[in-house]
This record gives structure tokens, sequence and C-alpha cells, in this order.
């Protein structure tokens, strides 16, 4: 009888075992907002991995949602790229928000091939973070990502403005940024190491 | 002083850029052609005649003095790292048949404390030398003419002390001493074989016989009499050439040639104790045209290796316009050079990884693709930021503005659902480009945008997004 016991305590102390109520032992950085990070494993960004946001539309506050990330990080003067934004980062908003720009590069390569390659040389550079704006992302260049953000120990954030479904992908965690009556509200599609499919609102 | 000599042997087919075992460079004085270098298991010295007579697929090749002399001045900025002051000599032949002397010496007493021992040095310096690739003797001694004597000679010694330095040469043969043949001759006849001879003879009797240029050339050996010569300093500014041997319209067989002179310029920097900040490359293209690009970097460095990845990510963005035939490396701007030193912390950019990786990708994407936003003091939105590539601080603005500015107003169809009061914003009727608009936040179609309504035109724009 006890040798079963302790047969049983072996395997619940497996590391590859996982089990369905219990966190995964994750590292991730608080994203900021306190709803949504109660909802993550880990609290938070997951480190060392890709992370993908996916929105229908600009405006929704896709953007708000890691500024938080981006300020601290900035301010503990870890680097940061901006690669292929849609739109220019507007300097006097983004120091309201307490982002030190001065660490903050903006990279406007022409083809999405360069922006996928620039991406994954800042990640293996230890970037603190690295945003890339890039809709059409295949599988093959989120592993990718996700090797050079392994490498680097740094955050990937991949924004995709997307309509109606969102395919499937390999991120660590996905989130759905809407805007629902004025407010701004993410939705968790997928993340490692917890249940997905819960919404809370953030500010 | 502790003066240590290097005898380039090779240097007149090196500055030929030949490797080949059958090519020899010859010297030519009247109508006698010999060989200054080995070739095939002939000697150097041997008249070209004979020599072809042995070996009839040798290929001669006039030597360049010209270009001698340049390769021997790019290794004096080398060995610069090695100590100063830093001479150096191109030792023409006395008689014919004899071989020209490509001679540098370096004052190593003070860095023998900075490296260590005279293993660390020496351990360095076959490491450098093995690197160029580049044939060498060297001996070390109190006195430059004897140190020269020892490293011709192909006897690595290393001599400390004026008694030592007495004692080896009193046993170097007449024969060696860099002197027209007729006066050796005339030594060995009257039986001085040795230099120790030639030292106890009366000084007054030998100086009458021999001429007086003789017996200082003896004093300078052993160190009695001074041995002025001129200094070798880097020069203030880095140009170096490279002929390429055919024209080359690829960029990977490029990366050869570039990648000396890095290194060149490299050493260059050590030398003069700076860092890089900005490159320029021209190629000559056939009818003397010229293409040329810049390279900049995100601080002062001397890494060769550094230098050589960003020429080639701007190589490789575009396709050469046209085969090139010639490359110059320019040294454009140079600054105190950043010491790399490590962060406690590693918070900020460890080893300068990420700097480095900016610079490649400006070099691929251009310098225009990469920059830093900041905020300017201006009352219009789109001229109210920067690109810096260094940011001041400037006043805190207290007002809520969007995160994304739009890069050119986007007009609207109709007017948006205005709910709030305006915010005017005017100005710039100084500079040409007057505004007058007033401004909203509106909820619009599931987004939360930055409109405003120029009251000139009275016509709709979307300027921003909360995103």
């Amino acid at each position: 009888m006890s040798a079963r016991a302790d047969t049983l305590q072996t395997l619940l102390r497996d590391a590859r075992l996982w089990q369905g109520d219990r966190q995964a032992p994750l590292r991730a950085e608080a994203t900021g907002h306190a709803r949504l990070d109660a909802l993550l494993p880990g609290g938070g960004w997951p480190c060392a991995a890709l992370s993908e946001i996916v929105y229908a539309r600009p405006g929704v506050g896709e953007l708000r949602l890691a500024m938080p990330l981006v300020a601290r990080l900035t301010q503990a003067r870890r680097k940061l790229a901006l690669i292929a934004p849609p739109h220019l980062p507007y300097a006097p908003a983004w120091r309201r928000h307490g982002v030190a720009l001065a660490q903050l590069s903006i990279i406007e390569p022409k083809t999405e091939q360069d922006a996928l390659w620039a991406a994954e040389a800042l990640l293996r550079a230890r970037a603190g973070a690295v945003l890339l704006w890039q809709d059409a992302i295949d599988t093959t260049a989120q592993r990718r990502l996700q090797l050079a953000a392994e490498t680097g120990d740094s955050i990937a954030l991949v924004y995709r403005c997307l309509s109606g479904h969102a395919p499937n992908s390999v991120a660590a965690l996905r989130l759905r940024v809407e805007r629902v009556g004025g407010d701004s509200c993410v939705e968790v599609l997928k993340c490692r190491g917890a249940r997905p499919l819960q919404t809370c609102a953030f500010a | 002083m502790l003066w240590l000599c290097l005898y380039f042997p090779r240097l007149p087919a090196e500055a030929l850029g030949l490797d080949d075992p059958l090519a020899v460079v010859t010297e030519q004085r009247g109508a006698s052609r010999w060989l200054i270098t080995d070739a095939a298991g002939i000697a150097a010295g041997t008249p070209l005649a004979t020599a072809l007579s042995l070996q009839p697929q040798l290929r001669a090749q006039a030597r360049h003095v010209k270009a001698e002399r340049a390769a021997l001045l790019r290794l004096a900025h080398w060995i610069y790292r090695y100590g100063s002051p830093v001479h150096s000599e191109l030792r023409e032949a006395a008689d014919v048949g004899g071989i020209p002397q490509a001679l540098l010496w370096v004052e190593i007493a003070a860095s023998l404390r900075l490296f260590g021992s005279y293993a660390a040095l020496h351990a360095q310096l076959c490491a450098d030398l093995e690197a160029f690739p580049q044939a060498a003797s060297l001996a070390v001694a109190p006195t430059r003419a004897a140190a020269a004597l020892f490293a011709v000679a192909g006897e690595p010694l290393r001599i400390r002390g004026d008694a030592a330095l007495q004692r080896h040469l009193a046993a170097v043969p007449v024969a060696r001493l860099p002197w027209p043949q007729a006066q050796r001759q005339a030594l060995h006849g009257v039986g001085l074989r040795r230099l120790g001879d030639l030292y106890a003879l009366p000084r007054a009797a030998f100086a009458r016989r021999f001429g007086a240029a003789r017996l200082r050339e003896l004093d300078q050996l052993c160190g009695r009499a001074p041995e002025p010569a001129e200094v070798i300093v880097p020069p203030p500014h880095f140009q170096r050439r490279f002929e390429l041997a055919a024209e080359v319209d690829h960029v990977e067989a490029l990366l050869f040639p570039l990648r000396r002179l890095a290194i060149e310029l490299q050493h260059w920097l050590r030398a003069r104790d700076v860092g890089l900040r900005e490159l320029r490359l021209v190629c000559t293209h056939a009818q003397r045209r010229r293409s040329s690009f810049t390279l900049r970097f995100g601080d002062a460095h001397r890494d060769g290796q550094r230098m050589l990845a960003a020429l080639r990510e701007r190589l490789g963005r575009e396709p050469l316009s046209a085969p090139v035939r010639t490359l110059e490396l320019h040294a454009d701007e140079i600054a105190a050079a950043d010491v790399p030193q490590g962060d406690l912390f590693a918070a900020a950019d460890t080893g300068g990884e990420w700097t480095r990786a900016l610079e490649r990708i400006a070099a691929r994407l251009g310098e225009t693709a990469v920059w830093t936003p900041a905020p300017h003091a201006d009352h219009r939105p789109e001229y109210a930021m920067r690109r810096a590539s260094d940011v001041h601080d400037a006043a805190d603005d207290a007002r809520e503005r969007p995160l994304w500015l739009l890069k050119k107003p986007l007009a609207l169809p109709q007017a948006p659902p205005v709910t709030a009061l305006p915010e005017r914003l005017e100005g710039g009727w100084w500079g040409g480009a007057d505004a007058r608009r007033d401004y909203f936040a509106v909820d619009w179609r599931g987004a939360r945008l930055w409109v405003y309504r120029d009251l000139k035109t009275e016509a709709w724009f979307v300027h921003g997004l909360w995103a």
C-alpha cells in the first residue's frame, strides 16, 4: 500500500506530468492590468516566449494593453523595438504613459521578410521586448520568433489585425482585444498552463 | 632600451600578392638580374639565368619598391600595439646579388610589464603573424643594429644587458655585416674573421683604414653610439586602397579584401587609441566611375569583425551597380573609444549586442528605417515629435494624447458623433504650415479616434488612434 503511495508521489513530482488544476510554474512579466494578471498563468506576459494580440480594427486599445510593460521595461533601461508599426508612435503620449523614449527603437522595413529578420535579430540580441506588427504571420515564422525569444530571453509580442476567426497559432499566449460599449475588453484565447476563454475589461 | 626587430624575408613577394611557389621576385642592376626571394628550392641571390636553367617553369616578376614600402608601413602600424617608438627600414642591397632587407623595430622594454612577460608578448605576436599570414623572423637586443643583425641571420636570440650583447657580437662572422662585398673580403684578407677581432683593433687605425662610418656602425652595434632614426607615427587619417586582381561582380568575392582592410583599420584605431563612428567605402568601377556609401556605428568601437558584419549587410542589401576594380576604405569619423565594460546588473545592453544588431539592421534596411522618437515643443501634433538619435527631455504635456499618430491625416466622409468639448490647436503661420483645428476624441465604429475639424476648410480628418 505504502509502496503504491510512494510511486504516486514520485509520479506527481515529475515535472513532465501536467496537472489540470494546478498552474505550471511560468516566468512572466506583469501586464500592469490587475484583472488580466489574475487570469494569466504566471501573472503576466510569459518571458522568453511569443505572445500574440489579435484585434479586429486599430484603435480598440490594443496598444494600451502593452503600455505598462513597455513603460516598466524602458524605465529599467531595457531596450525595446517596434517593428513595422502601422502608424507613428506619438512621442508625447508615449511619454505620458511613462515610456523612456531613449530606449525605444522604431524599425520600418519595406518587406515582411525584412521585418521578421529584424525581429529575430533583435530578440536574439537580448531585447527587453520586441513588438511586431504583422497580420499574416505564418507558423514557421512564429516558431522562429519563439526560438529567438528563448535564446535572447526576450518577450516577443506580435500584433495581428484580423477580422473574423483567428487562425491557429503557436504563441504561448493569445489575447483578443475588443471595444465593448466604450470599454476595452480582453479575451484570453489561449494560454500555456491554464484554462483559456476568459474575458475581462481593462482601463 | 630593448629593441625587438622583425625581418620579413618574403615581403617583396607578399607586397605583390604572390603565393605561387614558382613565382619569384627579381632585382635588376645593369644587365644582371637575380632572385630576391626563395622559390622552389632555389636560394635568394641566385642569378635569374642560373635559376631558370635549374627550374625552367619559374615565373619572374620585377620587384615593386613602392608596394614594399606601403606593406612595411602597414606592418609598422600593426606593431604599434606592442610598444613605441617604432622604426622601419627597407635596406637596399649593397652589391649585385644582395638581398634587400625589410626591417621593423619596436621598443618593448616599457611594454613587457603590460604583457606580463616576454613569453606572453611573443606568443601574441606570433599569433598575429600567423593570422595575417606574414613570414617573419625576430630577435631582441639592446641596440637596433644588433637586433637586426640577429633577426636577418634567423637567430631568434633574446639578449638583455650589455655584457651579453658584447659576448654574442664577438662571435658573429664578419661576412654577416651588411657591408659591401669588397670591404668584407678586405677584412677577411687581413685575418679578421669575427666581430670580436674588429673590436680588439685600435679605433683610430680602423677608422683610417676602413672609414669613420664603419667605426660608427660598429659602435652602434654594441650601443656605444646613438642610432638616430625617424619615428613612425600612425597618420591622423585612415584611408586604404585595395586593387583587386580582376573585376569582381559579386559581393562574396569582395569580403576577403574587405576583411583585410577592416583588420588594418582595427590596427590603426588601436594604435591611435580611438574608436570608429563612421566609415566610408568607395568602389571604383570601369571608366573611373565611383560609387560609395557610409556606415554609422552606434558607439565608437574598434572591432574589425563588427565593421565587416556591417559592410556585408550593407553590400548584401543592393546588388553591385557594376563590377568593382578597387576598394577604398576611409575612417570618416573617429572618437574616443567606448571601452566595453561589463554591467554588474546586466540590465542595459550587455556587451553591445543590441547596438550591433541595430547596426546590422540599419545597414540592411537603410539608415532612415531605424529611428527613435522624441517629443518636440510644438502645438501642432504632426510637429510635436522628432526623429532623434539622442533624446533630450522636453516639458511634459499634461493633456491626454493618442498613442498612434497617423502619418497623414485621413479625411472622413462625414462628421463623426462628437460629444465632448473641442480642444483648439493652432499655430505655424510663421513657417508656412498654418493650422487651425478643433480636436475631439470620439468613439466611432468600435474604435477610439482622435479627429479634428479643419477650421479653414471645415473638413473632418482622423489624426490619431487611442490604440
